[in-house]
């Protein structure tokens, strides 16, 4: 008695399924024909995609398939317009540059990196305490606009500016502090030492 | 081949070598020659200042070669040079004090292409400033230095006790340089914590020195020192 009822359970619970997905089934005997044929009409993206969709409204799986396969594409769209537009490489140099510059200043004892965003400079110097105020010219290899130098430095607290074009630029973003002096701005770093304390 | 090796590299040290000795004669025979190049009427008072800062090890003669030819070569009266460098003189060899901030600043203005009437307005505001902050550490009976020991007072070896007498004057100039009143005793206190408890944590000064001074440093002691200069300057 029991296996009866669970047969028919079974029969019924199989046929909902197979009703459910009767639409995959639909013409599907005229389109092989058509394609054997090669008559098989060619759809268009725009079908391609509502057809994706529809599908994507019956199978989580296939939901969270085609987010991943979107997330991948915008990705490496990301990163092909960071290498080809030249703003958006920039900005891209610049986090890079100053990431550098915060790693260099924590962990590299006496290392700090100067840098200093200047499109379209001619020369662009770091002048300050560590050397008595005599230019340092920093470089820009890539062209970016993006100016930079490394300095090997004794601990201490230096004062600094930069010198664009023979004109003083006294607030670094990466400064520690800023102090007034002669009317403009200094900007202050520190450099720690590694382990012992005077 | 091992011959040629010993012959190149013998040849390397004979190239080396006497380059090292004249680099290190010539060096104080430029301070001579460089500020008699400026033609001033001070200069065997300041030669002598300068030979006692070399002395006490608070000098460099590169640095001072340096200061004394960029004054050379700058745009100027004779007399402003020479004030600047007699203000100089004096603080290091009458007031014994640390100069290094007050080259710093002479250096800086050059660069800055400033009037020498500026530097030389800030450097004697800044020895004015060295001066009463080294007073408040002995008479607050916290620090002296190796060479004027004062009983109860704690001795630190001169190149300690500079460094910390010019991280304290040079926080209240740059207070006083941003325009701000002297009267507000409790804000240059605040500059001072900032600027000590910085170094401290970069393990540049030790935290005893800083402890101590936060601890019997008032912030009327500092109110008093800004208007002390300030009125000095007035006069």
């Amino acid at each position: 008695m029991h296996e009866d009822k669970l047969e028919k359970l079974l029969r019924d619970t199989l046929q909902q399924e197979v009703s459910k997905e009767r639409h995959y089934l639909d013409g599907l005997e005229k389109k092989i024909v058509a394609e054997l044929t090669g008559q098989l009409p060619k759809r268009g993206w725009l079908q391609t995609l509502t057809q994706l969709f529809a599908q994507m409204q019956r199978s989580r799986r296939r939901q969270l398939t085609v987010i991943g396969i979107t997330a991948v594409i915008f990705l490496f769209l990301g990163i092909f317009v960071s290498e080809r537009v030249p703003l958006v490489r920039g900005l891209f140099s610049v986090y890079d540059k100053q990431q550098k510059a915060t790693i260099a200043t924590n962990s590299d004892e006496g290392q700090l990196l100067f840098v200093m965003p200047a499109p379209g400079a001619q020369t662009v110097a770091v002048v300050g305490s560590f050397n008595n105020w005599k230019p340092i010219l920093l470089t820009d290899e890539d062209k970016d606009g993006i100016w930079l130098t490394n300095l090997s430095l004794p601990p201490g607290r230096y004062e600094y500016a930069f010198v664009v074009d023979g004109r003083w630029w006294g607030q670094d973003p990466l400064a520690d502090e800023y102090v007034r002096s002669f009317g403009g701005y200094n900007s202050v770093r520190y450099v720690g030492y590694a382990g012992d304390k005077i | 081949m091992k011959e040629l090796a010993f012959l190149a590299f013998v040849a390397c040290l004979l190239m080396i070598v006497p380059t090292q000795i004249t680099l290190a004669e010539t060096t104080s025979i430029d301070v001579k020659e460089e500020l008699q190049s400026l033609g001033l009427r001070s200069t065997t008072e300041i030669m002598s200042a300068i030979e006692t800062g070399f002395l006490q090890g608070r000098l460099a003669p590169d640095e001072v070669v340096s200061l004394l030819s960029n004054l050379a070569a700058y745009n100027g009266e004779r007399e402003d040079k020479e004030t600047i460098l007699i203000t100089i003189a004096r603080a290091l060899k009458d007031d014994s004090l640390p100069v290094t901030m007050l080259i710093g600043k002479v250096e800086e203005g050059l660069a800055r292409k400033v009037s020498l009437q500026a530097i030389k307005q800030m450097v004697s505001e800044r020895a004015s400033l060295l001066a009463e902050v080294r007073d408040l550490l002995y008479t607050n009976l916290i620090f002296t230095s190796s060479e004027y020991g004062q009983e109860n007072c704690l001795v630190l070896p001169l190149p300690r006790f500079d460094f910390l007498v010019t991280q304290i004057a040079d926080t209240l100039a740059n207070y006083q340089e941003s325009g701000r009143s002297p009267l507000e005793g409790y804000l240059v206190y605040q500059e001072m914590h900032t600027r000590l408890s910085m170094l401290e944590r970069n393990a540049i000064i030790p935290a005893e020195d800083v402890e101590l001074v936060l601890e019997r440093i008032k912030p009327e002691s500092l109110t008093r020192i800004l208007s002390n200069v300030l009125s000095q300057q007035l006069q």
